[in-house]
């Protein structure tokens, strides 16, 4: 067990104790955590330095509002409900259109007025949020994703998440949702978690449950060798993220939109370690790498080539596997 | 710098903990182990008198905390006599009965608890020295004197330091062939070891030795008439060591409690008359506490006197489960951190477990399955009712406490006494995890639902099974220093970067691939 472990080290996988202590807890100020945990400041923050969000459509943010929801609406009939400190995906509900006294859930079935009310009024009181403290609910815009990865997507939205150390993207993931994981595309929930070559946007790899898979479970479509489109915009988007809100140790979200290309969906200060299993490399080696670099003193545009030149190694482990 | 930080904080920690760990075992005696028991004897004096209306005064010397023995809860039994307590000029003590008028018989009692230190904690005194040194040999008559003299005289010719005057005296205090002077200090056959001891502390001082007969008893299981001991103390190198008077090399026998010291009677009398006194002791099983207290007292030791012996017994009680909680709260450090294991809250196994202390494991697993199940039913039939978070978590915090008092009266029918266990668990969490499971239950399935709850059984377990350890559990009651080294090691985990053991499983998969 103790060779396992420092077979493992010597891979450069990193465990959660280390990083907690050695990356999360140095890199990241903690006064700065609302900024990310709270979704409707890291919209605000995003849209003033002209970076590509979801448009907000309302907040709600007092019980009274929720009666008033469909006002606050404006009509729309396409959107997102999200708890605003929700995490893991939890409380997300995705309303396709609106139908007598109801409205029709993204996978098709329905809910009442009072059901959407009921929800609204659940995450106002902080069934969602990290502590249970009370929350507020945003409602957005609901992206109509890129088909790019229709072949392998059950249902909901596939995003793309890019881990930033100390401003330079370190290693990627497409995610992709499944029927088990209820059209969310949360690895933990059964989605399917699949590596990006840094250089080129190219997917290799995939796992599911921690383990290495090559197709897709529902659709049985290859994982490997799509690419991943506006690869270099995404790669400078998360880079410009890590900057805005000055964590050294980020996960950003993206998804890709039909028509507005890649859109910052939230950031993660706690990025889990799942992305690993996917690339097949640990998350050590990149950052080793990039600790040798000094990124702090180097440009936005220099930065995004060390990232790609990062990739050779991780792109021969995927060759070599 | 920060890691130095650490380390030395923690070595701190462990140093202070440790070290008054050591000093509360070894030196005040504080017992290791529960079951550690105490050396001790219930001792008594008991006179018999004769009175006949006279004013009497009796007076004896009793035993003193002193090298090896601490005497405690002194009593006397003596109806109608007056009883002080007094200090010769020997630093001997004295209980002194005295009554005006009073006829026919009386007896009169002294008791004390008298323990045995591991060391002796506290060393006579050498002040003393002058009042031991002025008390001469007046008091002897002409004859006695000369042959004293001669004895001396004898003794010095044969020997070059105290070392050797000493042996040569123990030696000549039992030889054979007794001279003239010897027989008429001694007497002339088979002198008693109080005439030795009376002769050789005269012997001694004549030769300018500081030294001092004791007499006292040798300690053992139990005897009713006790006999008296004597031996001899002389000053050497500023430390009164004791001697055998039976031989030379002869060891003194073990437990010599000493009574008195000097060459005066045991007791003394007037107007009345003495019919029997008698010395008698039976050991006795104390706990060691008993001891460890005794020396916090005598020692006057402040670190001593920081235990939780001195409380009120219900809060000692509190105190005894509070102590377990770090350590509890280790065991979830360990399983968290090192193990990887998964639970509903973080301290929620520690306060189950401590319940299931009360309850027992089988029956407590069972009850707080039983709750959880049930609570759980209650949760997802509020939840049809679209309640609101907080009313909810109230409402099923009372349905809790509902089953919970159900179940005490139905179980008090059954078994007496398990009413009682039930109501120990701690509900507010109780409720609060059934409320975190129901999410994890519909937001992740009943799989992780009751994964995770399972992780919390465990860990409970775990903890139970750790903080039920009676010696553990007295350690930490009687050493509460012992949670430094708990808090060091908390420290130390906190800065653990290693994997944890779930996540080798976790990427045994890469590791697979990596080294085919």
């Amino acid at each position: 067990m103790i060779g396992l472990a420092r077979r493992m080290k010597r891979a450069g996988l990193l465990g959660i104790n280390a990083r907690n202590a050695s990356y999360q807890m140095l890199l990241n100020d903690r006064r700065r955590y609302p900024l990310v945990d709270d979704k409707v400041k890291t919209k605000r923050l995003a849209e003033e330095a002209g970076l590509a969000v979801p448009e907000l459509y309302a907040v709600v943010a007092a019980h009274w509002q929720v009666k008033r929801f469909e006002q606050l609406l404006e009509g729309r009939e396409r959107f997102v409900i999200k708890p605003a400190q929700g995490s893991q995906g939890n409380g997300i509900l995705v309303i396709d259109s609106r139908m007598y006294h109801g409205w029709r859930k993204a996978d098709g079935t329905m809910i009442t007025d009072e059901d959407l009310h009921y929800h609204l009024v659940n995450i106002l009181s902080g069934m969602y949020s990290l502590a249970g403290q009370p929350d507020e609910a945003m409602v957005e815009y609901r992206v109509d994703f890129d088909s790019v990865f229709d072949q392998v997507t059950y249902q909901g939205v596939p995003d793309l998440r890019v881990i930033v150390y100390r401003g330079v993207p370190a290693m990627a993931m497409l995610r992709l949702p499944t029927r088990a994981s209820d059209g969310k595309a949360n690895l933990h929930k059964g989605g399917v978690g699949v590596g990006i070559d840094l250089t080129t946007g190219m997917t290799c790899g995939g796992m599911l449950h921690d383990n290495p898979i090559a197709l897709h479970p529902d659709t049985g479509h290859q994982l490997e060798g799509l690419q991943v489109p506006g690869w270099q915009n995404i790669l400078r988007l998360s880079a410009r993220c890590a900057d805005l809100t000055g964590f050294g140790y980020l996960g950003v979200d993206v998804v890709l939109d039909r028509k507005r290309g890649p859109l910052i969906l939230e950031l993660n200060a706690r990025p889990g370690l799942a992305i690993q299993i996917a690339n097949r490399t640990g998350l050590e080696l990149p950052f080793a790498r990039i600790d040798a670099m000094d990124p702090e003193e180097c440009s936005l545009e220099e930065r995004l080539d060390m990232a790609r030149q990062l990739q050779p190694e991780a792109a021969m482990e995927s060759a070599s596997a | 710098m920060r890691r130095l930080h650490l380390y030395l904080l923690v070595f701190l920690l462990v140093i202070t903990g440790l070290g008054i760990f050591a000093w509360k075992s070894q030196v005040l005696d504080f017992p290791i182990l529960p079951s550690q028991r105490a050396e001790s004897w219930r001792f008594e004096i008991r006179a018999d008198l004769e009175l006949d209306g006279e004013p009497a005064i009796f007076s004896t010397y009793v035993p003193q905390t002193q090298g090896l023995f601490g005497i405690t809860d002194e009593t006397y039994l003596s109806s109608g006599f007056g009883l002080t307590r007094t200090t010769d000029d020997l630093g001997n003590e004295l209980a002194v009965w005295s009554v005006r008028d009073r006829s026919g018989p009386a007896t009169l009692i002294y008791q004390a608890d008298i323990y045995r230190f591991s060391s002796a904690m506290r060393s006579d005194n050498p002040d003393d020295l002058n009042t031991v040194l002025e008390i001469g040999n007046e008091e002897l008559g002409a004859t006695k004197r000369v042959a004293l003299e001669q004895f001396v005289d004898s003794l010095e010719q044969g020997s070059a330091d105290t070392e050797t005057f000493l042996a040569q005296l123990i030696n000549r205090l039992n030889a054979e062939d007794p001279q003239d002077y010897e027989e008429l200090l001694l007497g002339n056959e088979g002198p008693s070891l109080l005439r030795k001891s009376e002769v050789a502390q005269r012997a001694l001082r004549m030769y300018n030795i500081p030294a001092r007969a004791v007499h006292g008893v040798e300690l053992g299981d139990i005897d009713r008439e006790a006999e008296l001991y004597h031996w001899i103390e002389i000053l050497l190198d500023g430390d009164w060591s004791a001697y055998s008077l039976e031989g030379p090399d002869t060891p003194l026998p073990e437990n010599l409690l000493p009574l008195w010291r000097g060459v005066t009677p045991q007791m003394q009398i007037s107007g009345a008359e003495l019919s029997n006194l008698t010395l008698s002791f039976a050991e006795q099983s104390r706990p060691r506490i008993s001891l460890a207290n005794l020396n916090t007292e005598l020692e006057d030791s402040f670190v001593g006197k920081l235990t939780f012996y001195q409380l009120p017994v219900d809060t000692q009680a509190v105190y005894r489960l509070l102590m377990l909680v770090p350590l509890g709260a280790l065991v979830i450090v360990i399983l968290r951190q090192v193990v990887g294991l998964k639970t509903f809250g973080t301290f929620m196994p520690v306060l189950i477990a401590l319940a299931f202390r009360e309850t027992e494991l089988v029956t407590g697993l069972l009850m707080f399955s039983g709750l959880v199940a049930v609570g759980l039913f209650f949760r997802f039939y509020f939840e049809r009712l679209k309640l609101l978070f907080v009313p909810r978590l109230s409402a099923v915090l009372t349905v809790v406490i509902l089953i919970m008092a159900v179940a005490s009266t139905a179980l008090e029918t059954v078994r007496l006494g398990m009413g009682l266990s039930i109501a120990l668990f701690p509900i507010v969490i109780l409720a609060m995890t059934i409320e975190r499971m129901s999410i994890v239950w519909e937001e992740y399935g009943p799989f992780e639902s009751i994964k995770e709850g399972l992780g919390s059984g465990l860990a409970a377990v775990i903890a139970y099974f750790v903080m039920n350890i009676w010696e553990v559990e007295h350690l930490l009651f009687t050493f509460p220093e012992l949670l430094l080294v708990i808090l060091a090691l908390m420290l130390l985990f906190g800065r653990y970067t290693g994997y944890r053991l779930i996540e080798l499983y976790r990427f045994r998969s890469l590791m697979k691939r990596k080294s085919s």
